[in-house]
C-alpha cells in the first residue's frame, strides 16, 4: 500500500478526503443536533436511507483513507529502524483494514435488517 | 561581550562542550564572523569556515542562538547574550563549527541543477522573454548555504532520501525555466514519498534563509505543476 499511494498521489487523496471530512462531520453533528436519535429502531430507520449509508460509507473511508496517510507521514518521519517500521505500519494498516470492513459491514447488514 | 561557543575536535575530545569567551571590544556594527575571527585571535585552535564577509559565498552559515544564519552578516548588536554558536543542527561535524555538507550537495546534484535541451544546439542563443525571465527571480539568487536545509525537521529526519528545501527551490529553477525541455523527466524524479513529499510545509526554511528566498512556495509550485500533469 506505501508503495502503490506514494508521493502526489497520497497528497491528493490526503486532500480530497479532508475536505469530505471537514463537509460531511459538520453536517452530520448538526442534523444528530437537531433530530437526536433516541432509539435503536430510528437508528436503524436513519441508517437505511440510501443517501445517509452512502455517504457515512463514503465517511468511514474517507476518515481511514485520511488516516492512513497521516499515520503513514508521522511513521516515516520519526521510525527509523526498517522492521519498526514495517512492522507498525503492517500493524496500522491491518487494524484500519479490520475498522473498514466491520462498518461496511454493520451499514451493509442494516440495509437488509429493514 | 560573551559568547558560548561549540567545540569538537574528533582527534582529541571524546565529546563536544561549550566554551566561554569574552570579547572585550566590539565596535558599533561587528558582526558575528568578525567577532569570531578576534576570538580566533584568542585561541587559535577555534575552527570555522568564512570567506566573502559580505553573505555572497555562503560558507559561513552556523547556527546563532538558536537560529541559522550566515555569521558575516549577523550583527552582534541584534544578538542576546550571551551568544551560542554551534554548528548547523542535523549534519556530521567536522570540527568546531565546520560541518560536513556532503550529504546536502549531493541531494543539490540530483536534481541536476543544469539546463537541459533534447533540440539540437542553436546556432545563436536560446531568447527568453522578460517575463520568462522573471520567473526566475527569488530562486536564481540562493548561495546554497545550506541555512534552509539544515533547519528543516524533514531534512534532519531523512537526510538521505528528502531532497531538502535548498535543493527543491533549484529543481523549480529549472523547472520553471523556458529554456529547458526536461519537465517531465524532472517531475518523475521528485514523485514518490520522500524526494520532495516528505515537506509538511514547516516554513522554517523560509524564515531562516539569508536571501528571503522562499523555498516553500517553490515547493508548492512543483506540487501544483505535478497535479497539472497528472490530470
Ligand atoms: S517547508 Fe518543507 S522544506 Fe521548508 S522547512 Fe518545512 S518541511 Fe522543510
Ligand atoms: S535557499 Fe536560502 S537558506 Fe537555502 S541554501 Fe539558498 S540561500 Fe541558503
Ligand atoms: S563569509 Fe561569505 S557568506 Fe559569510
Amino acid at each position: 500500500m506505501s508503495q502503490s499511494i506514494s508521493g502526489l498521489r497520497a497528497w491528493i487523496f490526503q486532500r480530497i478526503t479532508a475536505i469530505y471530512l471537514a463537509v460531511f462531520v459538520p453536517i452530520a453533528l448538526g442534523y444528530l443536533l437537531f433530530f437526536p436519535v433516541t432509539s435503536y429502531q430510528s437508528w436503524i430507520e436513519l441508517l437505511s436511507s440510501s443517501w445517509v449509508n452512502t455517504s457515512l460509507l463514503l465517511f468511514v473511508f474517507a476518515i481511514l483513507l485520511h488516516g492512513w496517510i497521516g499515520i503513514r507521514d508521522v511513521v516515516i518521519d520519526y521510525v527509523q529502524p526498517f522492521p519498526a517500521r514495517m512492522m507498525l505500519l503492517v500493524l496500522v494498516g491491518l487494524g484500519l483494514i479490520v475498522c473498514g470492513v466491520w462498518a461496511a459491514r454493520i451499514l451493509f447488514n442494516v440495509k437488509g435488517v429493514v | 561581550m560573551r559568547f558560548r561557543i561549540y567545540r569538537y575536535d574528533p582527534d582529541q575530545d571524546r565529546e563536544p562542550y561549550m566554551q566561554d569567551f569574552e570579547l572585550a571590544e566590539t565596535p558599533s556594527g561587528m558582526m558575528l564572523r568578525d567577532a569570531l575571527l578576534a576570538l580566533k585571535a584568542q585561541d587559535e585552535t577555534l575552527s570555522f569556515r568564512h570567506s566573502c564577509g559580505e553573505g555572497v559565498c555562503g560558507s559561513d552559515g552556523m547556527n546563532i542562538n538558536g537560529r541559522n544564519g550566515l555569521a558575516c552578516i549577523t550583527p552582534l548588536a541584534e544578538l542576546k547574550e550571551p551568544v551560542e554558536v554551534r554548528p548547523f543542527p542535523g549534519v556530521p561535524v567536522i570540527r568546531d563549527l565546520i560541518v560536513d555538507m556532503q550529504g546536502f550537495y549531493k541531494q543539490y546534484r540530483s536534481v541536476k541543477p543544469y539546463l537541459i535541451r533534447y533540440d539540437p544546439e542553436p546556432e545563436v542563443e536560446t531568447l527568453q522573454s522578460p517575463d520568462e525571465r522573471d520567473r526566475l527571480d527569488g530562486l536564481y539568487e540562493c548561495i546554497l548555504c545550506g541555512c534552509c536545509t539544515t533547519s528543516c525537521p524533514s531534512f534532519w529526519w531523512n537526510p538521505d532520501k528528502f531532497l531538502g528545501p535548498a535543493a527543491l527551490l533549484q529543481a523549480w529553477r529549472f523547472l520553471t525555466d523556458s529554456r529547458d525541455q526536461a519537465e517531465n523527466d524532472r517531475l518523475e524524479a521528485l514523485d514518490g514519498p520522500y524526494r520532495l513529499f516528505r515537506c509538511h510545509t514547516v516554513m522554517n526554511c523560509v524564515d531562516v534563509c539569508p536571501k528571503s528566498l522562499n523555498p516553500t512556495r517553490a515547493i508548492g509550485h512543483i506540487r501544483d505543476l505535478m497535479l497539472k500533469k497528472s490530470i
